[in-house]
């Protein structure tokens, strides 16, 4: 091993870079490294931003003039629910993500993400969703509801082709890559930052990424829930958004914006991120207000969940609810505020040198200023009602989601494109693209406002003329084709940096992260060896750094067994505390993604008995993941270097699998949650209540399955202890599989004897789903248990590894805590219910 | 190993505490809201004014008390870890304390209607 180390830098390199790379050819369809994927995610969401692109100028020729005959009201719906969804769910989110997936190791000082393949299945299920929408586009059946699919207008009745069938099993593929995103953000921030980058030291960016990625494993759920909910009445007949049967629309309203407002700042605080590290740079100075960045940050999470309702202001919520957000609405300036102040400050402070990236940054400033503005303006309830549903609302999310989005990321990109490609920007297009976009945008969606002002409705596929909207109206649609031939720009000027860009060895921008003490473009294993970071992650030299990794004198400065190591530390000293042995290269993620897609098709398709094929498929493709993880005997401490040793992750205490279970169940726990408020939400606004029927279990059975389904994980917990003593876990765990299989037996029985049909009234919907979601979590709970079983038996499985027993038990724990809760939800409803017959 | 302070995991926790009591408020407010709305508790009243606001300003009463109560607790320490220090500890401590002020002004700022708007209209 010490030979190992003392090899040149040049073979450190050679030895690395034959664990990490991925060849070319078919094996680049099994990468799972963070470099490669994160590229793909950069640029499938740069394809689908174009696909946006084109539809936008399709609106904007139709709108261009009035009475056009261009398009049908049939063909226009589709074009505005596809710009609106491709943007926002195939564009914006991804781009972040991609962003997220390349810088995020590079910048912590890491050889890769927490979960290499999860990147991968991310990728590939954005992929395989986003063509499922864009194949439903070109066949001539797009979703045509809006891109946020209101109900009753995507409802069966309305809209009885597959048109929102489409949106809503594509957008939940799709969201599948936005959670798994997520989860790997939560946890390589956490866990994987470079030796001594303790809280107080990650780079500013790092703390964006951190609190959105939170954002999303909260503000996700309740859509996917709702998509679910709706696939169900559209599918089965399950009225949950039918106000004939107890159901309500409004209901898809409340989960939609509780999503949708909060993915507002989900899109917004990445690009924060990079304004924030971007300035400094320029400035020449570090970003003023550090500390208070981040609590602002924390703050605008927060209160960005409190404002969902400031989309449904028109609906007839009582005038002091409209007033708590209304507040909150207007409350969130004020964070917002203070990241703007900060970095006006930071410039003012600084050395302020001027380069292309600034140029955006400019232009984000502007546009996104403005949209702050009239967003103030629409949080306060009397303005809103006026312009509610106008074109002022559609120029204001332009101005806030370019301006707040597309700018910045601009900017991001001309600053991070150097690192892709090793190459200098050429500025010969760029700054003449600037201003076509900056123009441009500005003459497309200032024109909005006034349209709006004077009345013109949104999602009108033509309009009279004579109203005062004809001029505005056709300035709107020139702005829009000079927007456009900007980004035309921009596109060649990034192929000819790709082409002719003059090469450099590393860090042109003079920046102080730690991104920029690699070479450019970067090595497949990121860094030789890994850095000690003993100041904050946003004031290094990267110089200095560079040439002290590359040369292995750092951490991980070797190689082992063939593994690909990198270090996991304590999660707020930054304490190195695991080695992390990540897994290889497989075609196990495209597979898998495979599967999960014929499964989406056959419920696309409404096949429902041949969905069980693929998604037994997926339940094996998953267990095969296993197979390449975890070690057969103890390790122990292994050396890192410098003096330091670390156990290999499976021996350590809080390994990222563990967290990102932790994670992804808190994520699981919002969707549940949400659940919960939809009966509750139905109970009290809903028509049509009380039911007619009232379900019926008695006590004896739903105790029972109670005792069952907290009795697995007692009996899991109890394995767990057994392991640590030495052994007897696996009688535990068999015994726990079969509890799991109790509780499953005993809810089918009750959802069968003892539930209303369920097609009859939305609470007997809800019933069955708070049921069915119980028997789907304790069926995977055996399939935990008997995993433990298998891993036990083929030596996987010690007093010091045991991680995959303490995985199980998490997931034991959590269907033992919703399965107790459901059951008392299922007991308690008809009490309440006969209380008071709901709000009605 | 340049690594100052030990600070456990839990301790960043006490960064969100301000807004976490802010959320269970907002989500309390709201739900009770509706409930009262719901069952008429704007009809019955104690004294001159409604069941209604009674439970509302109550509820924000409390909310204010709990954001107060972290607020407390971060400024000691704060103090405790040695004030505004670049150190992981105060800075954590202090990012904290900022964070519990924010999220006291932000549920008397949102939910601070329950005072003088009419409930259920």
């Amino acid at each position: 091993m010490s030979e190992m180390r003392k090899t040149d830098a040049v073979r450190l390199h050679r030895e690395l870079d034959e664990i990490w790379h991925t060849p070319r050819g078919l094996p680049q369809l099994a990468a799972v490294n963070h470099t490669i994927l994160g590229r793909r995610f950069i640029i499938a969401a740069f394809v689908f931003f174009s696909i946006g692109g084109i539809l936008s100028m399709l609106i904007r020729a139709q709108l261009a003039t009035p009475n056009t005959a261009f398009v049908g009201p049939e063909v226009y719906n589709q074009f505005f629910t596809m710009h609106g969804t491709v943007m926002m769910f195939l564009f914006a989110i991804p781009m972040f993500e991609g962003f997220a997936i390349y810088l995020l190791p590079k910048l912590l000082g890491a050889r890769d993400l927490a979960f290499p393949r999860l990147t991968a299945l991310g990728f590939y299920c954005y992929i395989f969703g986003g063509s499922i929408l864009i194949v439903a586009m070109l066949a001539g059946v797009a979703p045509d509801s809006g891109w946020f699919m209101y109900t009753p207008l995507s409802s069966s009745t309305y809209t009885p082709g597959i048109n929102s069938d489409v949106w809503l099993l594509g957008i939940t593929f799709v969201e599948i890559s936005a959670i798994s995103a997520a989860v790997e953000i939560t946890v390589t921030i956490l866990k994987m930052r470079a030796p001594g980058m303790s809280l107080d030291r990650m780079p500013i960016f790092a703390w964006y990424l951190l609190v959105t990625a939170g954002m999303m494993l909260i503000g996700f759920p309740p859509l996917i829930l709702g998509s679910i909910l709706l696939e169900l009445e559209r599918a089965f007949d399950l009225p949950f958004f039918d106000p004939t049967r107890g159901g309500d629309s409004l209901l898809w309203q409340h989960l939609f914006w509780l999503f949708g407002h909060p993915e507002v700042y989900i899109i917004f605080l990445p690009a924060a991120g990079a304004v924030s590290t971007i300035i400094p740079v320029f400035a020449q100075r570090e970003l003023m207000g550090y500390r208070a960045v981040i609590v602002a940050i924390i703050a605008v999470a927060f209160l960005s969940f409190g404002l969902w309702v400031h989309h449904m202001f028109t609906v007839g919520i009582p005038h002091l609810a409209l007033a708590f957000f209304s507040a909150a609405s207007a409350l969130v300036a004020i964070p917002t505020a203070v990241q703007i102040f900060a970095w006006l400050a930071t410039l003012a402070h600084g050395r302020p040198r001027f380069d292309v990236p600034m140029l955006y940054i400019f232009g984000f400033l502007f546009v996104f200023v403005l949209g702050g503005l009239t967003g103030v303006m629409l949080a306060m309830v009397p303005f809103n009602w006026q312009v509610h549903d106008s074109y002022f609302v559609v120029a204001h999310l332009h101005y806030v989601l370019v301006g707040g989005f597309v700018f910045p990321m601009l900017a991001a990109a001309y600053y991070w494109l150097p690192h892709v490609t090793g190459r200098l920007t050429m500025h010969k297009l760029s700054v003449p693209a600037f201003w076509l976009i900056f123009v441009g945008f500005n003459m497309t969606f200032f024109m909005m406002h006034l349209t709006g002002l004077r009345g013109m409705p949104r999602r009108v596929h033509t309009y009279p003329s004579g109203v005062g909207w004809d001029w505005l109206n056709l300035l709107s649609s020139i702005g829009g084709f000079i927007l456009t031939m900007g980004f035309a720009l921009i596109l060649i000027d990034v192929i000819l940096q790709f082409k002719f860009g003059k090469p450099y060895r590393r860090n042109p921008w003079g920046a102080r992260t730690l991104e920029w003490a690699q070479p450019n473009p970067p090595p497949s294993y990121n860094f030789a060896s890994l850095p000690l970071v003993d100041r904050r992650g946003d004031m290094l030299d990267p110089h200095e750094i560079g040439n002290d990794l590359a040369a292995g004198n750092g951490y991980l400065g070797f190689t082992r067994n063939g593994w690909q190591e990198t270090l996991g530390v304590d999660m707020t000293t930054g304490r190195p505390d695991q080695t992390i042995v990540l897994p290889n290269r497989t075609f196990l993620p495209l597979y898998t993604a495979i599967a999960i897609g014929l499964f989406v098709l056959c419920l696309l398709f409404k096949v429902y008995w041949l969905s069980l094929v693929p998604l037994a498929i997926t339940l094996v493709l998953c267990l095969a993941w296993t197979n390449v993880t975890g070690l057969r005997h103890d390790h122990g401490e292994l050396d890192i270097g410098n003096g330091l040793t670390a156990p290999p992750h499976y021996e350590a205490d809080g390994p990222p699998s563990w967290w990102g279970m932790v994670f992804l169940l808190a994520c699981n726990g919002t969707l549940y949650a949400s659940l919960i408020f939809a009966v509750f939400f139905l109970w009290l606004v809903a028509p049509g209540w009380p039911p007619a029927e009232l379900v019926a279990t008695g006590l004896v059975l739903p105790l029972m399955t109670a005792v069952a389904v907290s009795g697995a994980a007692v009996l899991s917990r109890m394995a767990v202890a057994a392991n640590a003593e030495g052994g007897g876990a696996l009688p535990l765990l068999l015994c726990a599989a079969g509890a799991h299989v109790v509780t499953v037996g005993l809810l089918l029985y009750l959802i069968e004897t003892a539930l209303p049909d369920p097609t009859s009234h939305a609470y007997a919907a809800t019933a069955f789903v708070t049921l069915a979601y119980t028997a789907l979590h304790s069926a995977l709970g055996m399939v935990f248990a008997l995993y433990g079983v298998w891993r036990i038996v083929n030596g996987f499985v010690s007093a010091r590894r045991s991680l995959d027993l303490r995985i199980g038990k998490l997931w034991h724990d959590y269907t033992a805590l919703t399965g107790v809760v459901g059951i008392a939800l299922i007991l308690v409803m008809p009490l309440i219910v006969a209380i008071q017959g709901g709000g009605q | 190993m340049s690594v100052s302070d030990t600070v456990p995991a839990s301790r960043v926790m006490w960064l969100l505490a301000g807004f976490i009591v802010w959320s269970g408020a907002f989500v309390a407010v709201y739900s009770v809201l509706s409930i009262g709305c719901a069952f008429g508790w704007d009809q019955a009243f104690v004294g001159p004014i409604s069941v209604q606001r009674a439970v509302l300003v109550c509820l924000l009463v409390v909310s204010l008390a709990a954001g107060w109560w972290v607020v407390r607790i971060a400024a000691e320490r704060r103090e405790a870890a040695g004030g505004s220090g670049l150190a992981l500890r105060p800075f954590m401590e202090t990012a904290a304390w900022m964070a519990a002020w924010a999220a006291l002004g932000s549920t008397l700022l949102s939910l601070g209607p329950v005072l003088f708007l009419t409930a259920c209209h």
